[in-house]
This record gives C-alpha cells, sequence and structure tokens, in this order.
C-alpha cells in the first residue's frame, strides 16, 4: 500500500462529517513534507481552511483533531515555523489516533523521522522511518495499524 | 514528451501552465476520446479526473492504462465522489494523486510532469537499445526494464545481477555478448536521466542533484554524466534536449556493438 493509498483508503471508508478532517489532515500533510521547496500559498491556505469550516459538524471526538489542525495550518503558513507545524501535526495524528489508526500511524511515521529528507518524498519511502516505540506509545493496545511495506 | 488529458477545462488549464508548452498537452473531451488517443501500444502519461469516467467503465480504464504502463496521475477534487474514484488508479499501484485547489501548485505539477519525462526517457532508452536487449535472458531484459524505468528498485550493477538471477560475472559475460559497453554505465543511466529531469532548467547544484542520487560526493555523478553524455553534471542545466540524452546515451552504451559491426 502506498502512502496516498493508505490515507485515502481511510478517507473514503470514513463517514461524510469526517472526511473534512482527514481530507484537509492529507493536504497539510502534503504540504509540510514538501516544505522548504514548495511553500504554502495564502489560496492554499484559504482552500484548507474553507475545508475545515465544512467540517464545523463534525462529533465532538474530532474537535481536538481539527484544532489541532487549525495550528498546523497557522504554523505552515508563516514562516521559520515548522517545528511548530511538526509538533501540531503530531498532536493531530494523536487525536485521530483511534478514529483512523493507519493515517496516524504514517503521520508519526514522518513527524518522528528525523532522517527522512522531505525534499525527496516523491522518490523515496518513508515507512522505513517508521518508530515503533512511538507509534506503541500513541496506540492503544487494542488498535494496531497497518504498516505498510516499502514501496 | 505527450501528455493525454482527461480533465475539466480549470485543471486543464492549470496543468498547461505548469507544463508551459501546451502543444505537449492531448486533451481528451471523454473516456472514449482518451482510449482512442492512448491506442494500444503507446506508453505515455496520462493526467485524469476519474469522475469523468463513468463509473461501469472505471476498472475497464484502469486496467487499460496499467496494462499499456502508463504513467497516471490522478487530479481530482477533495471530495467524497473524488476519492472513491481515485481509489481503483492507486490500488493498482501507479499513480499519484493531486487534489485541486489544495495540492496543484505549479511546482508540485511540475515536478510530477518531470517524474513523467524520466519515466518517458528510460523507455526511449530502451526501445533504442532493443536490437542488444532482445539477445538477453529474458529475466535480464525484465531487470533492464525495470531498472530504466522504476528507478531506485536497481542502483547497482550487484543488484542488477541478482533480479536477474545471475552472478556479476555472469552479467558481465552478457553485457560483452551483446555489445553493451558496460553493466556499470547500464546501471549509472537512470541516475543520469533523474539528473537531466531535475537539474534542467533549475538551479539545483550538482553537489545537491549527487546527495538526491545517494553519492557521497558529486565525483561519481560528474564521472557518469562525462561518460555516458559527454558533458559536465551543470551542463545538464540548460545544455542539452531530451533527445539528445536519448541519443547519446544509447549511442554510448551500444558504441561496442558498433565497433564489433565495423571490424566485421
Amino acid at each position: 500500500m502506498t502512502n496516498d493509498q493508505v490515507f485515502l483508503e481511510a478517507m473514503a471508508s470514513s463517514p461524510e462529517h469526517h472526511f473534512m478532517v482527514l481530507g484537509a489532515g492529507f493536504v497539510t500533510w502534503r504540504l509540510w513534507l514538501r516544505l522548504p521547496a514548495d511553500r504554502l500559498t495564502p489560496e492554499q491556505v484559504h482552500a484548507i481552511e474553507s475545508a475545515l469550516v465544512a467540517a464545523e459538524a463534525i462529533p465532538d471526538s474530532w474537535q481536538f483533531a481539527r484544532a489541532a489542525l487549525r495550528d498546523a495550518l497557522d504554523a505552515l503558513a508563516s514562516m521559520d515555523a515548522d517545528a511548530q507545524a511538526q509538533a501540531a501535526l503530531a498532536r493531530y495524528a494523536t487525536a485521530i489516533a483511534r478514529l483512523a489508526p493507519d493515517v496516524a500511524a504514517l503521520i508519526l511515521a514522518h513527524v518522528n523521522g528525523d532522517r527522512h529528507d522531505r525534499a525527496e518524498f516523491d522518490d523515496e519511502a518513508p515507512w522505513s522511518y517508521v518508530i515503533p516505540d512511538v507509534v506503541a506509545d500513541v496506540f492503544p493496545s487494542s488498535i494496531t495499524p497497518r504498516i505498510p511495506q516499502r514501496v | 514528451m505527450k501528455v493525454y488529458t482527461l480533465l475539466p477545462s480549470d485543471a486543464q488549464a492549470r496543468l498547461t501552465a505548469a507544463l508551459g508548452s501546451p502543444a505537449a498537452l492531448v486533451r481528451a473531451s471523454d473516456e472514449d476520446g482518451l482510449v482512442t488517443h492512448i491506442g494500444t501500444t503507446t506508453r505515455g502519461t496520462v493526467v485524469i479526473d476519474p469522475k469523468l469516467v463513468s463509473p461501469t467503465r472505471l476498472s475497464d480504464i484502469v486496467e487499460r492504462l496499467m496494462t499499456l504502463e502508463s504513467y497516471v496521475v490522478v487530479y481530482t477534487s477533495l471530495t467524497p465522489d473524488g476519492i472513491q474514484a481515485s481509489l481503483p488508479f492507486l490500488r493498482a499501484n501507479r499513480a499519484d494523486v493531486v487534489l485541486r485547489g489544495y495540492d496543484d501548485s505549479l511546482l508540485r505539477l511540475q515536478q510530477l510532469l518531470r517524474t513523467s519525462e524520466r519515466l518517458t526517457a528510460g523507455e526511449r532508452v530502451i526501445a533504442g537499445l532493443e536490437r542488444a536487449l532482445v539477445q538477453l535472458p529474458s529475466a535480464l531484459k525484465t531487470a533492464i526494464g525495470d531498472m530504466l524505468t522504476n528507478e531506485g528498485a536497481i542502483d547497482s550493477t550487484k543488484r542488477l545481477a541478482a533480479a536477474a538471477h545471475m552472478t556479476r560475472r555472469s552479467l558481465d559475460r552478457w553485457m560483452d555478448k551483446v555489445g553493451i559497453a558496460s553493466a556499470r554505465l547500464l546501471v549509472a543511466t537512470p541516475k543520469v536521466i533523474r539528473a537531466f529531469t531535475d537539474m534542467r532548467h533549475s538551479d539545483l547544484s550538482v553537489a545537491r542533484m549527487a546527495t538526491r542520487l545517494g553519492f557521497s560526493s558529486s565525483r561519481p555523478l560528474e564521472q557518469h554524466c562525462w561518460a555516458l553524455l559527454g558533458v559536465h553534471a551543470n551542463e545538464l542545466r540548460n545544455g542539452l534536449t531530451t533527445d539528445e540524452v536519448v541519443s547519446r546515451v544509447v549511442e554510448r552504451l551500444l558504441m561496442r556493438a558498433s565497433i564489433s559491426q565495423e571490424l566485421e
């Protein structure tokens, strides 16, 4: 399973009121991966913010995820805020760990992988940077995210 | 490089802006038009919004594109139906996804088109080497094809030999026999093609490119560029066209065969 497929499979199988939180997470995560080569534009910020507004009717269990995503977006929109965005994405992943475990594991694999060169994202397999201890800390023992093979 | 598209007008316009050369885009008005354009034998790049394909034809279109080994970019909207329609392409394992309005910066689109150009250049090198490759055992021919079109999978002569189920010595003997200059140069080919497509029209330094390719210094990249193209690595930025790169690589790799033929 590819990294994109992990996210899109989760989005396709999620209830409609969860969809945009995952969708906005997907876009935000990818933009973070492509920094600093591909700086977030005002149009992209507006588009993602609109997506989050459209997801107003989400249940309480997703509110923390949305708030973390907003933080990540704010950080991405400002210059030199890489570390804040990274931390916010980690909070987002933790918030959705129970609801979309594969996606959460994918994000954690990136935000905790200090060797990963994000400029190479399109060419490399970030799954080689999965940190089992971090995943074990975040996920309840009843949930085991699928860790895709190197693609 | 031809890029076949089945896209709404706004997405088509954005892709045109990224490509900078409208003539390279072949736009289909519907799914049948796309099938007609890509034909039955041409490998190519296809940029498609799967929402424009009727659900009953989706699996057929996916299968056709995968059979043709097309490089597919799914360019769709961030909506449940857009994502749902995209999944068959992702599950078939040869598609990148771009979300309209969110993820389609010109830089992102240009990166994807460069990937496509790289694959196309690799395929053209394979076609140019055909008279030599046809004499090889099928496992070796397949491994070389994979290496030239699937960057990163095989990045050393040792791995090439392993993928072909033979020893390194046997690999060298086969190269000798069919007139390919050397396994080492053959393995360097996808790296040089990637350096060309990444560095062309960019300010990427040779040192940075060498790091991307996994080299510990610029020296191996310089050597490969000189051996395969007869240019210094920093000349990849503006000095050559894709046609020139492909023809020089093929000519260099088959130099031994040409000399043998002259001697005969």
